[in-house]
């Protein structure tokens, strides 16, 4: 069968016309698509900022000679690590008094407190205090995210960690805390 | 009232209406501020929504690059082999590979006690602490009694090659070396374990220890905190 111009034209011009059929060159569409790219972008590049801070620090951590710690705060476990290796797994928990969201990224200890009247606890700056469970609650600042974890657990780490020690508080996602163990 | 009072009071008025102003257009801003980040992609053109995609795009896909990187350098350092820790405030030890507990045993450790001969010698019954390694391994491990065990026991330390040095049946049926005198091996005073007994070495119960001498080799890394 020949194709001549009398089937060629009806042809194009039916494809004309569907062209426009599937709205793609709607501006508002177009504008609609565009803006939502720029959400799912704007999301995805935080993700992968967050995740490139954990990847830098795991590095760090894996060259120097001290031992630090990863918690995990909406899994509600926590690490000591050396190196390349983990040394204590434990479970942690936050306090029921504590009403905001925990710190995330690297902390530094910047104290140990002496345990006279029983208070031990590691302290992080003003965002973070590890302490154990049912031991009197340790005073920080208003923004001061408390962690309970269990005693035999929290005193290894107590004298294993030094001033200066690192750790780093994974939160990965905002929803993760909801699911939270309470004391 | 002189022209002086009257300029300072005016400055006093210009101070207050300046606070004031300050108390009002501040709120203003901390709450108007996110609502215009919110709103930056809505109020750019189509043309440069399409630019900002595009740099957000290129911008997503260096940080996936280098972050492929960084995971290829972490994994390159990750190890599979099976090690040790020690914790000797808990008085446990786990043989770990990876994240995975492959066992963990009820130990004994340093006692954390001191001893002093008449002559000033001192020791402290301490388990060593660090990144340590398994040096060798040995079945039916002798214990060559050292001066501390004569001296805390009022008895006269004999002549360093003395036969009743050499004991045996003492430090169970295998023993992990570790340097410095220190080892892991089995003990006879099972109903100490997961406290603070030993003089420095760590007393592993006999089902336990035969598991971890059959799993480590030499040169099996032991982290003891």
């Amino acid at each position: 069968m020949t194709i001549t111009n009398r089937h060629l034209v009806p042809v194009v011009l039916s494809a004309l016309f569907l062209m426009g059929a599937d709205g793609a060159s709607d501006p508002e569409n177009d504008r609609a698509m565009l803006i939502e790219q720029h959400r799912q972008l704007t999301m995805r590049i935080e993700a992968l900022k967050v995740e490139q801070d954990f990847l830098i620090f795991q590095k760090e951590c894996y060259a120097m000679d001290s031992k630090y710690l990863v918690l995990d705060i909406g899994a509600g476990t926590g690490q000591l690590k050396y190196k390349n290796r983990t040394l204590k797994t434990f479970g942690l928990s936050k306090s029921s008094r504590v009403h905001f969201s925990a710190p995330s990224g690297r902390l530094q200890l910047t104290e140990k407190t002496d345990g006279s009247g029983n208070r031990y606890g590691l302290v992080f700056g003003k965002a973070l205090i590890m302490e154990p469970k049912g031991a009197p609650f340790l005073r920080g600042g208003k923004q001061t995210f408390h962690v309970l974890i269990g005693k035999k657990d929290f005193m290894p780490l107590y004298y294993v960690l030094e001033k200066g020690a690192l750790a780093y508080v994974k939160q990965d996602a905002k929803g993760r805390e909801a699911r939270f163990r309470v004391d | 009232m002189t022209v002086l009072q009257l300029c300072r009071r005016m400055s006093f008025l210009r101070s207050l209406c300046l606070g004031a102003a300050v108390i009002i257009i501040l709120p203003f801003i901390a709450w108007t501020l996110p609502a215009l980040a919110e709103d930056t992609a809505a109020s750019l053109t189509t043309d440069e929504l399409r630019g900002k995609v595009q740099t957000l795009e290129q911008e997503a896909l260096a940080l996936e690059e280098q972050n492929q990187g960084l995971r290829k350098m972490i994994w390159e350092l990750e190890e599979n082999d099976i090690y040790l820790v020690v914790d000797t405030e808990s008085n446990r030890l786990s043989m770990r590979q990876g994240d995975k507990v492959l066992r963990t045993a009820v130990v004994g450790t340093g006692s954390r006690h001191f001893v002093e001969e008449e002559t000033g010698r001192n020791w402290y019954f301490e388990s060593p602490t660090g990144s340590l390694s398994v040096l060798g391994k040995e079945r039916n491990p002798v214990w060559i009694r050292p001066d501390w065990s004569y001296v805390e026991e009022n008895m006269p330390v004999p002549e360093e090659n003395d036969p009743d040095r050499i004991v045996r049946g003492v430090l169970g049926k295998y023993a992990l070396i570790l340097g410095n005198g220190y080892k892991i091996h089995g003990t006879m005073y099972k109903d100490l374990l997961g406290t603070h007994f030993t003089h420095g070495c760590i007393s592993v119960g006999d089902a336990d220890l035969e598991v971890i001498y059959r799993t480590v080799k030499v040169g099996t890394k032991v982290y003891i905190y």
